[in-house]
């Protein structure tokens, strides 16, 4: 008995190790050429080519890539290697670049100007860059013109309302216009018996959230050129500090707020536990209708500071890619570029990931969840005072200040007294210096 | 004759020294030079800086956060697993009924990995809807937050990871168990010594080798503890309960400071050896021959 036990498990070992080695990124390698690359022209391109691709899809997305990259094999006869990074992408491309052993194609995740410049193809002059909407081109074009990714989709990010819960506290998320709003709209929701923020400590509400605090006219203070030119010493930073110490005192936020994780917010404002996530973005509202089809939600902008100030809506990468200098396939890679910026194929690949289309013709044509919730952002704030900007951190800071922002959103659910507001201005202060240099 | 002996024995161990000098010697050696660069990670250039490094580490307070947190994990995990493991190890050494099955159910958790395990615990320990809280509140008992203080989340991984490595521990001591001879622990009980005598006096002293490598390689294992405060809330709050390794991995690739991470990993790499080296010396002064 003893035996047939060890012999099964071994078997089942084997197996398992064979199933294991079956996937080793390469999905198509063997295949005999088919009509549709035959009549391809630019197979010959193509043909016998490797195209080592690395991306941080997981999930849904993850089996979308799959599924457009197989059927790019199909068309063009070419063989491609994708790296699934998934959350380690940013480290493993990092060690990657510091061996100058870059793939072929890699996507940027945010970075295609500050980090993967130097490494990366200007592609201005692909067909795609024409169709780029201004806040796409806004994000990706270089000072000089450049452009280092096809991008096929962006990162829309403000504040996320549970319309539902909103309504039946008596909150009319549309009216919110000024941080004030927004606390009186918490207060609300709380009288309602539930927890108004979902948010955590993290840099979405110390980073992304504060533009409209810091740096647009009309707003309680605008510290855009001397964050810009370096001489900025924080002291404005008080209101933001003040704003969320005086929010997490009047029990705004989850008792365990400070050990949530990503899926515990998402979770409870699907489920109508809480009312408001500040700081997030259009993947999210796809993520929440995922778990609650019967939920409405919706995106918002970051509220004014004043009365007089603007709502604003920070604008960031959202899935792009970019060639690497070195490669030895930079015509093959330039024809995958363009393929995934077709309109079928971009709108497999953002159905999955829910951000929101960046080329006008997909744009005009799409019905995903990630485009839905911007048109209607669109649609319902089109009377109010309201901007699109870059992401706050890659617009004004230096490499590095976002990771030291998410550690002050530590900070202030830490202590948020007068001494230690006065330590975290202090490591502001420090830190921004530091990587200024 | 002999030196031609020598020399060829010297070939012998030459891909061995290879394999050191490759693997060990020459990143040490690069750790120390990037100490040396404010450089971001990934760009050609490099700043050279002296022990600028040095001197930003003896400031920064995430450092001895992460300092006090790691000693915290490998002292706390390395007694909780010896201890428990020692237990588990002559408790599985009687023979009994199923002793096969409470072997691979106690081993079980350490083919799991570290992240999944962290993963699942965080389950069990969230204050809003975990499984201890729910439990008690069916006793009636007011939801604990576990992991609201840095203390509180040590005490929580320390736990979770000595769960999920015991099995380890339980094997070393039960291959030393079985290595003690019958007849000494047959004459100490002729001579009239009782069960905890017997333990004292025969089984503890001949464990000392299973002792000496448990202790170290829990103690070098468990400073180097990484996926699990991942999994259980990113060394929160406030990096209260991060480790080392969790802040060398934070600075070199999300905060874009290589060098200064390189410091922080140079600087650990000391800290380990100065701890693990006395323990090791005084352990085997304790080591008996039989």
């Amino acid at each position: 008995m003893k035996k047939v036990f060890v012999c099964l498990l071994s078997l089942l070992l084997v197996f398992s190790l064979v199933g294991c080695s079956g996937d080793d990124g390469k999905s198509n390698n063997n295949k005999k050429p088919n009509q549709e690359i035959k009549d391809n022209p630019d197979a010959n391109t193509l043909a016998g080519v490797n195209l080592e691709i690395a991306v941080n899809f997981t999930g849904d997305a993850q089996t979308a890539f799959a599924s457009v990259c197989s059927a790019f094999e199909n068309r063009y006869g070419a063989t491609i290697t994708i790296d699934w990074y998934g959350s380690d992408h940013a480290t493993l491309m990092t060690t990657r670049m510091a061996a100058n052993n870059m793939p072929d194609i890699y996507v940027t995740a945010g970075w295609s100007i500050k980090k993967y410049k130097n490494y990366s193809l200007d592609l201005r002059d692909e067909p795609y860059c024409k169709d780029y909407t201004d806040s796409a081109l806004g994000v990706i074009q270089d000072k000089d013109g450049s452009i280092y990714v096809c991008m096929i989709s962006e990162g829309i990010n403000g504040v996320v309302y549970n319309v539902n819960v909103c309504e039946a506290a008596g909150v009319d998320y549309l009216s919110i216009h000024t941080w004030d709003d927004l606390w009186e709209a918490c207060e609300k929701i709380k009288a309602y018996g539930i927890t108004p923020l979902a948010s955590r400590p993290n840099a979405g509400l110390t980073s992304n959230a504060v533009g409209t605090w810091l740096t647009y006219d009309g707003e309680i203070a605008n510290v855009a050129d001397k964050l810009i030119d370096g001489t900025w010493n924080w002291e404005e930073y008080r209101y933001v500090i003040q704003a969320y110490g005086k929010a997490i005192d009047n029990g705004y936020f989850f008792v365990d707020a400070r050990s949530m994780n990503e899926m515990d917010t998402l979770e409870r404002l699907a489920a109508g536990r809480a009312g408001i996530i500040i700081g997030d973005n259009t993947a999210s509202v796809q993520t929440m209708y995922e778990m609650n089809n019967k939920g409405n939600f919706a995106i918002g902008p970051f509220p004014a500071s004043t009365e007089e100030g603007v709502e604003a809506i920070t604008v960031g990468e959202g899935d792009a890619f970019a060639i690497s200098k070195n490669s030895k396939n930079i015509e093959a890679a330039k024809i995958f570029l363009r393929y995934l910026s077709e309109e079928e194929v971009t709108k497999k690949i953002i159905s999955a990931t829910g951000r929101k289309a960046c080329q006008q013709p997909v744009l005009e044509n799409d019905d995903t969840d990630g485009t839905k919730a911007f048109l209607r952002l669109e649609e319902e704030y089109k009377d109010h005072n309201m901007v699109y900007k870059n992401i706050f951190d890659r617009e004004y800071l230096p490499s590095g200040m976002f990771g030291v922002l998410g550690n002050v959103a530590g900070k202030i659910f830490a202590d948020h007294s007068k001494k230690g507001e006065d330590e975290i201005i202090s490591y502001l202060q420090t830190e921004f210096k530091r990587l200024y240099k | 004759m002999q030196k031609k002996l020598n020399r060829k024995y010297f070939l012998f161990i030459v891909p061995a020294i290879f394999m050191v000098v490759a693997f060990k010697f020459f990143p040490i050696g690069n750790a120390f030079r990037l100490c040396l660069y404010d450089w971001d990670g990934f760009s050609p250039e490099m700043k050279f800086t002296g022990f600028e490094n040095f001197k930003v580490l003896v400031k920064d307070q995430y450092f001895w956060k992460a300092l006090k947190a790691t000693l915290c994990y490998a002292f706390g995990i390395t007694i909780v697993k010896n201890i428990v493991g020692l237990a588990l190890g002559l408790f599985v050494n009687k023979e009994f009924k199923g002793r096969g099955a409470v072997r691979a159910i106690v081993y079980l958790p350490i083919m799991i990995s570290g992240f999944i395990m962290g993963q699942i615990m965080y389950y069990f320990y969230q204050y809003d809807g975990g499984i201890f809280n729910e439990l008690l509140g069916k006793l009636g008992i007011e939801p604990i937050y576990f992991m609201q203080t840095g203390n509180r989340t040590i005490l929580v991984v320390i736990l979770t990871t000595s769960i999920l490595h015991i099995g380890s521990t339980m094997l070393t001591y039960l291959a030393g168990l079985q290595r003690i001879p019958n007849e000494l622990k047959e004459s100490c009980r002729l001579d009239g010594a009782n069960k905890w005598n017997e333990f004292i006096h025969i089984t503890l002293p001949l464990l000392q080798p299973s002792i000496i490598s448990s202790v170290i390689l829990n103690l070098i294992a468990s400073f180097k503890i990484y996926d699990i405060i991942g999994a259980m809330g990113a060394g929160g709050p406030d990096g209260a309960s991060s480790s080392l390794t969790q802040l060398i991995s934070k600075y070199y690739f999300s905060q874009f400071r290589a060098g200064y991470g390189a410091t922080i990993a140079f600087v650990f790499f000391f800290i380990i050896v100065v701890i693990a080296w006395p323990i090791n010396k005084y352990l085997n002064s304790k080591k008996v021959e039989f």
